[in-house]
């Protein structure tokens, strides 16, 4: 758990963090969305310590960060940069073993942890661990980034836009791999990016900044839905809603009628289905538990329901 | 590995040439006389070998000086603490570099007298320069998402330098020491002036006598020793570092 209470940063006479409040719970996803130079990337350095700030408060799980050595804290916290960082001089398994070598774990544990992490981020640990990071392509070295950050478990992952360097394929496996981790990890992620289809498809809340202050903070469909002012509105271009659908599971919106048809994959989402529906003409589509019809889609869209 | 062998080898039979000239002297004497003429008929008085070992514990010494130092003060003003005077050290050294060196030598001269001392400190200040400038480089050229991916987790300023700066700084600092030395090994032939000895006794007299002999009988050592450390250094600095290890665009 992380909270933030009336932090403010400032540059010089610039206010990059304006008396910002802040709560993440614990194994949430939160994503803090806003243009460049919003305040989002140096909101997140004040929770580590990266930086000073120059009022209010932070806890970190219970703990007031002024109570710890920034070391020590970041030692806590996992972090993913979007450049990675990872160590050039440095085989793979040297890297993901940075943190547990600070904490002196000893090597036996560390060499187990290495192989776990690999198989966590989806490469082979024998394949992998003795590469140099110049081998790898930016997908897998991203993903090192990933599995280097979360080697020590930490509770808490900080992450300034971690998939903004790869390609658009990869990043959306990335993403969805990522999602996947932090489900089953149970980790709190606080995640910044630019990217709107990143927020929409990765968060449990969106914190959208501007000009060091929070413009909103909700759930990713009721952002999209009931954008509190003309910036949100903007910013979303009126396209969120497509995202929004991906992120929903069609069995979970399956009437129940069933339909003579091949039913559609059991992950097929109500952007999927809707894709089928303009492609192909068809109105209602067949799911493994029912069907879905045109104007079922058109009512949750356009409801609270999503 | 075909380039890595072959300065192995030259380094290698440089040195044989080498040992066989400091070890029997009157032959090379003799050589040198066939070569070229000279009103003298006999060559050094003290034997080269002698010369030689002078000039190799005045290297060893000055070069040993400068490295630590250079290191450490190179190192001090990257720091936080240190930054302040980087400007300050860096224009000092490089003015040392620019003052002219037989004045350097003399100006030592009445401060510590004749002899080694003097001949030391000149040299110090002389190989400083090179090696200051690439420690400091070489750890300002560390990429700073690298860095910061290294505080991000956790590392004190120390760890920072000594598992990540450091290393990714080697090779330009390597380089810099292998610069000091060579410098070096061609600059102590200048000792000779303030009585500190060295191969620089005779190509001094040499040039006094206007004997071509002696002259050679000391510059030729002088210049293979610097060309086999060159050669030494160079290939130990590609075993340390790998060409990729340091490719740090990714």
């Amino acid at each position: 758990m992380i909270k933030i209470n009336n932090v403010t940063k400032k540059y010089g006479e610039f206010t990059a963090v304006n008396n910002l409040s802040l709560t993440v719970s614990d194994a949430e996803f939160l994503v803090v969305l806003g243009p460049s130079g919003c305040g989002k990337s140096t909101l997140l350095r004040l929770i580590n310590k990266m930086i000073p700030r120059d009022s209010g408060d932070i806890e970190v799980d219970g703990e007031n960060i002024d109570n710890l050595k920034g070391e020590d804290l970041r030692k806590t916290i996992g972090y993913v940069i979007q450049s990675i960082g990872l160590f050039p001089h440095m085989d793979v398994k040297r890297n993901i073993a940075t943190v547990p070598r600070l904490l002196k774990w000893t090597e036996e544990k560390i060499s187990q942890r290495v192989d776990e992490m690999l198989d966590l981020v989806g490469l082979d640990p024998n394949q992998y661990k003795d590469k140099k990071p110049f081998q790898l392509s930016g997908g897998e070295a991203q993903r090192i980034g990933v599995a280097r950050a979360i080697a020590s478990d930490p509770d808490i992952l900080l992450m300034d836009e971690p998939f903004g360097a790869v390609d658009p394929i990869n990043r959306l496996r990335l993403q969805k791999e990522f999602r996947k981790i932090q489900r089953k990890l149970k980790k709190t992620v606080v995640f910044v990016t630019h990217d709107i289809d990143e927020a929409l498809l990765l968060s449990d809340r969106i914190c959208i900044m501007n000009q060091g202050e929070i413009v909103q903070l909700d759930t990713p469909e009721r952002i999209v839905l009931n954008p509190k002012n003309d910036f949100v509105k903007n910013f979303f271009k009126g396209e969120g809603i497509l995202t929004i659908l991906s992120r929903k599971p069609a069995v979970d919106y399956a009437e129940p009628s069933i339909l003579d048809e091949e039913p559609l994959d059991e992950n097929a989402t109500l952007r999927e289905v809707l894709t089928l529906m303009l492609t192909t003409g068809i109105d209602k589509v067949s799911l493994v538990n029912g069907s879905i019809s045109w104007d079922h889609i058109l009512k949750i869209a356009g409801s609270d329901q999503v | 590995m075909r380039s890595n062998k072959k300065g192995l080898i030259i380094a290698a039979l440089l040195t044989m040439i080498l040992t066989i000239i400091v070890v029997n002297s009157k032959g090379f004497e003799a050589i040198l006389y066939k070569l070229v003429s000279s009103k003298s008929t006999e060559g050094s008085r003290t034997l080269l070998v002698v010369y030689f070992a002078q000039h190799v514990w005045m290297v060893f010494l000055s070069s040993l000086i400068a490295v630590t130092l250079g290191i450490i003060l190179g190192i001090f003003v990257t720091t936080n603490h240190g930054h302040e005077f980087k400007e300050l050290l860096l224009k000092t050294v490089s003015l040392g570099q620019a003052f002219p060196s037989p004045a350097l030598l003399a100006l030592a001269v009445p401060i510590l007298g004749y002899g080694i001392k003097g001949a030391l400190i000149a040299l110090v200040v002389y190989a400083l320069m090179p090696i200051i400038y690439n420690v400091v480089i070489g750890i300002e050229e560390v990429p700073k998402d690298i860095i910061d991916a290294a505080k991000g987790m956790g590392m004190t300023e120390t760890e920072i330098y000594i598992k990540v700066k450091i290393p990714l700084a080697l090779n330009v600092i390597l380089g810099g020491i292998r610069t000091a030395l060579v410098i070096n090994i061609s600059a102590t032939t200048l000792a000779a002036a303030v009585g500190a000895g060295g191969l620089g006794v005779l190509v001094v007299n040499g040039v006094r006598t206007f004997d071509m002999v002696l002259i050679l009988e000391g510059a030729i050592p002088v210049t293979l020793l610097a060309i086999i450390v060159e050669l030494l250094l160079k290939e130990l600095q590609k075993k340390m570092i790998t060409p990729q290890a340091i490719d740090m665009s990714h």
